[in-house]
């Protein structure tokens, strides 16, 4: 038995092992970065519309964007690193460091509704401004239903000079109603679910087809030790 | 101080030079081979000797699992009771982070310490496999080679094989020795092919791996009955082949199970949302509780590994592993001997 191969196989299963548990640390703490922007933009843009009807297509593409954005250069940092340390095992292994650093290939998700047009930034922003009623000029001025109509319409013009700045309390009163609507429902929730549940099977999770992102990741580094610790039998 | 029993080559003390090495990790224990880490170059050759058996005795230590902190309550416990010597040397294995290996089933060298060790060694097996008893049999009542009862019978055998050993010291015909050295050996043969089995059944149906570390540690002790009793027969061929046997099987076994895997397991059983503080928290507790286990079963395949491996420089000194054993198995000073090597110096 050569044991100094048992060394080497030792240390190769140790750097599989830190290997493993950064790339988990690594992904938690991606993941944290942009679920903070995520819901960021859930509080500020989500319409009514997207929590409730559509929370799976408001989150999927959104979490992909992100993490799309953050992990590559994250994970090509990680992997030069990985390599490193293994090459510094034994000279034996700086062969195959090299190739875990040139050649690994990583399939990142990519929701398939990805256009995000801007959302408006309240559910209620088309806000219709009371009008002169053109039906009202018609009718007979003795009518009675004439003055109730007139009063409407002086009010109405009353609204109207006033309306730039009705616009802005009513666009307010219809944030805060949006907001507490979507907030005492757990409507926002139902969008934070979804955001998990792609985070669980599109990138953190252990199993899903296709393979997710830390899996290929988790794959590639126990391919490389499968090999590593072939090479010194 | 030198042991001079088989010619002065053993060192009852770890060496300035060698224990500043561990100081400033130029050198590591592996198994029983003190080795220089970088240029691999071997140091020396741990061997557990008959004060061992005061160790293994304390009932402090009667824990299946012993911890982290072992060696320092065995040290302060050995000072209470006057031990100095023994002390001492228990601070050096401390230092040199062998003192759990030491009492381990797999033992540090090759197994001669007499069946007083050995006794407490298949003891500490069997409360092992009795704290995990009742979940073997939630898992499997059906499997016969995992059944409480059964098991209970080949460590039995086990324990018979080593007082066999044992006794065949005392015989003043060696061709009658020899004999019952080889039948030892093959007993012992047959008994780590019953625990590698179980360990495999129970490596595939339990995630933990904890249910196989019991019959990871009888199949150490099988294998170390193995390679002593061809060692006593003056078979070094044989001990090396038995030795290498032991090694591959319980890599086989367990060489591939690593931190990552318990931790994955651990994380599967997590609530916490991904993506946050609480799931960072529950990776690194998983970490810190799968530690202590992934570091037994290293240092066991270690152990197994490097039984046999200072044979040769002792082979170089005209030291047969009969006389080797022999000295280890009647020294009365101190636990651990150490086999500098020379060609390293």
């Amino acid at each position: 038995m050569n044991w100094q191969a048992v060394v080497r196989r030792q240390a190769v299963g140790a750097w599989r092992d830190e290997q493993i548990v950064q790339a988990y640390s690594l992904f938690n703490a991606t993941v944290r970065d942009a679920l903070a922007t995520f819901e960021q933009t859930l509080v500020e843009h989500a319409r009514l519309y997207d929590t409730i009807w559509d929370p799976i297509g408001y989150a999927e593409p959104r979490i992909d964007v992100l993490l799309r954005k953050a992990l590559p250069h994250a994970l090509a940092g990680f992997l030069d690193r990985a390599a490193t340390q293994l090459g510094a095992i034994s000279p034996e292994f700086e062969e195959l460091a090299e190739a875990l650093r040139q050649s690994y290939i990583l399939t990142l998700p990519q929701a398939t509704r990805t256009e995000l047009p801007p959302a408006p930034t309240t559910a209620v922003s088309d806000i219709i401004l009371p009008q002169t009623s053109p039906h009202a000029r018609q009718t007979n001025p003795s009518d009675d239903r004439w003055a109730i109509t007139k009063g409407v319409e002086k009010i109405a013009g009353s609204a109207g000079h006033v309306v730039k700045r009705g616009a802005e309390i009513v666009q307010k009163q219809a944030d805060m109603i949006a907001d507490t609507l979507q907030d005492k429902a757990g409507l926002r929730d139902r969008v934070r679910n979804a955001a998990q549940r792609r985070i669980a099977s599109h990138w953190m999770g252990e199993v899903g087809d296709p393979l997710p992102v830390l899996a290929q990741l988790v794959r590639i580094i126990d391919t490389t030790t499968v090999t590593a610790r072939m090479t010194t039998l | 101080m030198i042991a001079t029993s088989i010619g002065g080559v053993f060192l009852r003390e770890v060496p300035k030079h060698l224990a500043s090495g561990v100081d400033d990790g130029t050198l590591q224990l592996f198994g029983s081979v003190l080795r220089n880490v970088s240029t691999g170059q071997i140091a020396g050759f741990l061997q557990e000797a008959g004060p061992i058996a005061k160790i293994m005795a304390n009932p402090l230590l009667g824990l299946a699992q012993v911890g982290l902190e072992t060696g320092h309550i065995v040290q302060g416990e050995l000072l209470r009771q006057g031990l100095g010597r023994i002390e001492n040397s228990v601070a050096s294995l401390t230092q040199l982070g062998s003192i759990n290996l030491a009492l381990s089933a797999a033992g540090i060298g090759v197994s001669i310490a007499g069946f007083a060790v050995l006794a407490q060694r298949i003891g500490r097996v069997q409360q092992s496999v009795d704290s995990v008893a009742e979940k073997i049999d939630l898992i499997d009542t059906k499997v016969d080679q995992i059944r409480q009862d059964l098991i209970n019978v080949d460590l039995a055998e086990l324990k018979a094989l080593a007082r066999s050993l044992d006794e065949a010291w005392s015989f003043d015909n060696m061709e009658r020795a020899e004999r019952q050295w080889h039948d030892v050996a093959k007993g012992a043969l047959s008994q780590q092919s019953r625990f590698e089995m179980r360990a495999e059944h129970l490596l595939r149906v339990d995630p933990n791996f904890i249910l196989a570390e019991a019959m990871s540690d009888a199949l150490a002790f099988a294998n170390s009955l193995r390679v002593t009793a061809f060692a006593a027969c003056n078979e070094s061929r044989a001990a090396h082949e038995a030795a290498a046997d032991g090694a591959r099987t319980i890599e086989r076994l367990t060489g591939g199970i690593g931190l990552a895997d318990l931790v994955r397991s651990s994380l599967a059983q997590v609530s916490a949302e991904l993506g946050t503080p609480d799931w960072e928290s529950a990776l690194m507790a998983a970490k810190n509780e799968a530690g202590p286990q992934v570091l037994r079963m290293r240092q066991r395949e270690a152990a197994i590994a490097t039984r046999t491996a200072p044979f040769v420089s002792l082979e170089a000194r005209g030291i047969s592993p009969r006389d080797w054993l022999n000295a280890a198995r009647t020294e009365t000073e101190v636990p651990i001997l150490l086999l500098p090597n020379d060609s390293a110096a």
